[in-house]
């Protein structure tokens, strides 16, 4: 495990508090099923944000602690180091929160994000839909301007925890006549109002994690509206920048979990065996290794970027590159040691617990597709970064 | 972007002072030449050794500036950039590391000549590769005799002063590094044919030489320590230069795919060869980072958890450095292959330095069997 910012006596203060809190903590055990796993996540996210540890490098008016985020890497490592779960609510701590926090009313972020960071409240993002995927600007669900209210019509897809989530941060077209990045509104849905209903689809790996929501006929007080009429498309882009950046900086510690775990258990196989792994083997951890190294190295400047406000970016593009391309090569090398013994699970090849490398590796081929499809990335990086022209 | 982000100042001044030079004194005729004779050109080691390069590593008693490798690695990155060849590294690099530890006046009175460019330096070092280990011979040291061969020395043909490296061939398996002059006798040098336009390579065989105490570098845990120090730093600072060619390259080809027009229209802004470009700069960016990153934890890592970062960091260079090259050449189209335009020079450069010191799929092999068997 890498630890952030070596030689700097605030961080390493900070750090030997956490340690401390974390030697003490009650670290709870994780249930294999989804709705188990949801129960224990949430009721660990209440005891980590009471202890001060959710919502890190948020303001305090919002609920958080007003820190850097180099102190929430800090926790975020030391989170995984003692073996420790993430919370639960991250969708709304790491990616919807924060835009809330930075255009969101008074009202918005007083009331709605300290519940949020306790887990309180679940959120969830509404971006995609059916026909409006990687061309997002060109989402159809409306919503009609009543008086004080929005009246919400239309169709959510792919979006994680709508079933359980209290809350919902949605993109919906106000304004039919503009040109399609201009008549988008960023809105905030109770999901218990009437006509909302959330329907999962169960994923590849088993998981019903996300969900189809329809909307019909939901009413929004006006107050729900972050930012300006029609000036939801920017919302949307920090709300993206987010979830490529800040999201990558929490996965890549989970990476490096992962490939520890590895390590630990091919090394376990081969002193009871008696015998050095074969070069195969050696080969494959040793370029998950490096992979995940490098991702660690390049999420050094992603802090830098938060630290000096550089948000959102197209480097954030880069950074959820990155993330997929080494998840996806991580989960690959390590499930491929299975080899035929993916069959027969219990068998253990090198050591290696079978059935959670399958599932990782499954869940792996969503990392280029959620938060923008690894061409959407391409595309922003090579417009916006490089400077190409458009197509 | 800075190549020396959170550099100390001192740093960030020798690299404009290098650049500068770089741009006044280091015409793009002068480049081709030193590509042309791989790596030859006497009078850059003489101006680079009167500006100081040599000593930037060296002890302040040896009259250098005692700075840490790490401030080596943004000058590589600016050689890697302008395709500077010659031997740097060996310059620059190992005389000073050396001088750190030695402690034999005999030893040390030769690695300072190396300082002002008196003394040509080479390495005799059989871990320049992993995989074919075995076919690059290794050295031994029994009673003041060492003996053995090193098929591939960098620049071994046009040094006169040679780093040998006996990695557990000493007396019960010890290590040791020593100097010794080639005009010793036993010593045989033998050219090779080399495709690296940056540097030539030669055969050095040592048949039965005597050695003493005056030439002897560091020994036992000294040696072990020594070995490892100095395979690390070459590792990090040819990822460096790896890095600088990836970022040249990626840059012309930027430049070359906003301006060259097919179907009507600038090349760059279709997706099939944005995609590339694009794909080309994050594998640049992370390698810039990584580079960065293991500068940055030299100074606190312990030596076999600097020599496991330095390895990792060497077969993501590798990878990068081909595969940005192999991206810039498609997007470059048939002049990319010509002798009309530069890149293949950048190419046949990354070729070379990606085998040095474990490819991808070596320093893969050996991080996993370091990992595995706890070595760190």
């Amino acid at each position: 495990m890498t630890d952030t910012s070596r030689n700097d006596a605030d961080l390493d203060a900070y750090r030997r508090r956490v340690r401390a809190w974390l030697a003490r903590a009650d670290i709870p055990e994780v249930p294999l099923d989804l709705e188990g796993r949801f129960t224990v996540l949430r009721e660990w996210q209440k005891t980590l944000y009471e202890a001060g540890f959710v919502g890190i490098a948020w303001s305090r008016k919002a609920g958080g602690q007003g820190l850097s985020p180099l102190h929430q890497l800090v926790f975020s490592e030391e989170l995984a180091r003692a073996g420790a779960p993430q919370p639960i609510g991250l969708i709304g701590v790491d990616v919807v929160g924060k835009s809330i926090e930075t255009y969101g009313l008074d009202w918005q972020r007083e009331q709605l994000l300290p519940r949020l960071l306790s887990g309180e409240d679940i959120w969830c993002q509404g971006f995609s839909e059916p026909e409006s995927g990687s061309d997002l600007a060109s989402l159809r669900t409306r919503a009609r301007l009543e008086g004080d209210e929005f009246v919400i019509n239309g169709q959510k897809v792919w979006t994680s925890w709508a079933h359980k989530a209290q809350w919902c941060a949605l993109l919906a077209r106000t304004d039919a006549d503009a040109p399609k990045h201009r008549g988008i509104s960023y809105l905030l849905v109770d999901m218990s109002s009437p006509g909302v209903t959330a329907r999962p689809l169960v994923q590849m790996t088993g998981d019903d994690e996300f969900c189809e929501v329809f909307l019909e006929d939901v009413r929004v007080p006006v107050r729900n509206l972050v930012g300006g009429l029609h000036e939801g498309w920017a919302i949307a882009q920090d709300t993206l920048s987010h979830e490529r950046g800040s999201y990558t900086l929490r996965r890549r510690v989970e990476y490096e979990v992962a490939v520890e775990e590895a390590v630990r258990d091919i090394r376990g196989h081969a002193d009871a065996v008696g015998t050095e792994p074969p070069d195969r083997v050696l080969e494959q951890l040793g370029r998950s290794y490096t992979a995940v190294r490098a991702l660690e190295a390049l999420t050094r400047r992603t802090v830098r970027r938060q630290v000096a406000g550089e948000i959102p970016s197209p480097l954030d593009s880069v950074d959820k590159l990155g993330l997929n391309e080494v998840e996806q090569l991580l989960y690959a090398s390590v499930t491929d040691l299975l080899g035929p013994f993916r069959l027969a699970a219990d068998r253990a090849p090198f050591g290696l617990d079978g059935p959670r490398w399958v599932k990782e590796h499954y869940y792996s081929r969503a990392a280029s597709v959620y938060g923008g499809t690894s061409q959407i990335q391409k595309n922003i990086i090579g417009e916006r970064l490089l400077g190409l022209p458009r197509g | 972007m800075s190549d020396c982000w959170g550099c100390p100042v001192a740093d960030e001044e020798i690299l404009r002072a290098v650049g500068a030079f770089l741009d006044r004194g280091y015409p793009d005729e002068r480049r081709l030449a030193a590509l042309r004779s791989q790596g030859e050109d006497r009078r850059l080691l003489d101006e680079a050794a009167a500006q100081g390069w040599f000593g930037l590593v060296a002890p302040e008693a040896d009259g250098g500036l005692g700075l840490s490798p790490a401030a080596l690695v943004p000058l590589f990155r600016l050689f890697g950039r302008r395709l500077l060849t010659g031997p740097l590294l060996e310059q620059m690099l190992l005389p000073g590391l050396l001088l750190s530890t030695a402690r034999a006046d005999g030893a040390r009175t030769r690695l300072a000549a190396a300082l002002t460019g008196r003394r040509r330096v080479a390495v005799l070092d059989p871990g320049t590769t992993l995989d074919w280990r075995a076919a690059n011979g290794s050295l031994t040291l029994d009673a003041g005799t060492l003996a053995g061969s090193v098929d591939l020395v960098r620049f071994g043909a046009v040094s006169d002063l040679f780093v040998a490296v006996v990695d557990g061939g000493g007396p019960d398996g010890a290590s040791a590094v020593l100097v010794v002059d080639r005009d010793r006798p036993g010593v045989t040098v033998t050219g090779h044919r080399s495709t690296d336009p940056g540097a030539s390579y030669a055969r050095v065989t040592l048949d039965g030489v005597a050695v003493g105490p005056g030439d002897v570098v560091a020994w036992r845990e000294d040696g072990a320590a020594l070995v490892t120090a100095l395979r690390g730093w070459q590792r990090v600072l040819v990822a460096a230069e790896l890095a600088g060619i990836a970022r040249h390259v990626l840059d012309l080809s930027v430049a070359f795919a906003r301006q060259r027009e097919q179907f009507g229209r600038p090349i760059g802004s279709f997706q099939a060869v944005k995609h590339i470009a694009a794909s080309a700069a994050q594998r640049v960016i992370m390698l810039e980072s990584f580079v960065e990153a293991v500068a940055d934890d030299s100074a606190t890592l312990a030596p076999e958890s600097f020599a496991l970062a330095a390895l990792a960091l060497k077969g993501a260079a590798a990878e990068a450095g081909r595969s940005v090259c192999e991206d810039a050449l498609q997007i470059h189209g048939g002049i990319g292959f010509t002798h009309e335009h530069e890149l293949h020079w950048f190419y046949k450069r990354a070729l070379s330095l990606r085998t040095w010191y474990g490819d991808e799929r070596e320093t893969a092999t050996e991080t996993g069997r370091r990992l595995v068997s706890a070595r760190v």
